[in-house]
């Protein structure tokens, strides 16, 4: 059962690292921000909030028009 | 949880992905040939069907014998890969690796640090493993079926995540 345990540990940090693709490839855009504090920190937002097509593969002239 | 049920779970992976690699080297050895003289290696179609075929048999070998070699052997042509990837990157002349055929796989960090990890969760098992993996996880039982089960999922992730290199 151990031997279980560790496989699905495994194949979690792997689909923890796919899902991290995916969920950044659909529409997003990081965006950083400046916090109160001062500090830098990057923010996810969608890409059609700040004027993208939403498709990284294509270009934001393309979109536009 | 040990570490060394970590790095089986890791051979598994690796021995798994091999099979999957050579199986479709074996059936479209094009771009494999491609990416292995961008590095400045002799190669043809032949070759690279024969090298397909020792991996599978290497690979089988690694989960089913008892024997520590194919295992040694496995983690040995990881090394080689990560080296070749390495070599790749190094020369920068082609973004097709070969590894899986015509299914593609590019080259880049992700296949290095993955063919890195590998190589070191198998050359692991070495280390204090006695006996066939294949034995010790009891394959023909429910939880040695789950543990095929998760090793097959994790080779398709492990390939999906090589396959989006381009990807932040």
């Amino acid at each position: 059962m151990d031997q279980l345990v560790a496989s699905i540990t495994v194949a979690l940090g792997l689909l923890v690292l796919v899902l991290r693709d995916v969920l950044i490839d659909h529409g997003n855009v990081v965006r950083e921000t400046s916090a109160p504090d001062g500090a830098r920190r990057d923010e996810v937002v969608d890409a059609e909030e700040v004027g993208g097509s939403g498709d990284p593969t294509r270009p934001e002239e393309e979109a536009a028009a | 949880v040990s570490i060394l049920q970590f790095s089986t779970a890791l051979t598994i992976v690796a021995a798994l992905l091999a099979v999957g690699a050579g199986l479709t080297k074996l059936l479209s050895p094009r771009s494999a040939v491609l990416a292995m003289r961008s590095v400045g290696l002799p190669s043809s179609d032949a070759a690279v069907r024969l090298g397909s075929l020792v991996e599978c048999v290497v690979a089988a070998a690694a989960l089913v014998s008892p024997s520590w070699i194919a295992r040694l052997l496995l983690a040995l042509s990881f090394g080689a890969l990560t080296a070749f990837v390495a070599a790749a990157l190094r020369t920068g002349r082609a973004n097709d690796c070969g590894c899986f055929g015509a299914a593609g796989g590019e080259i880049g960090r992700r296949h290095l640090a993955l063919n890195a990890a590998l190589c070191v969760g198998v050359a692991a098992t070495l280390l204090g493993r006695s006996g066939a993996i294949a034995g010790s996880v009891r394959l023909g039982s429910f939880s040695g079926a789950a543990v095929l089960l998760v090793g097959i999922v994790s080779a398709l992730l492990a390939a999906t995540y090589v396959a989006h290199e381009g990807a932040p």
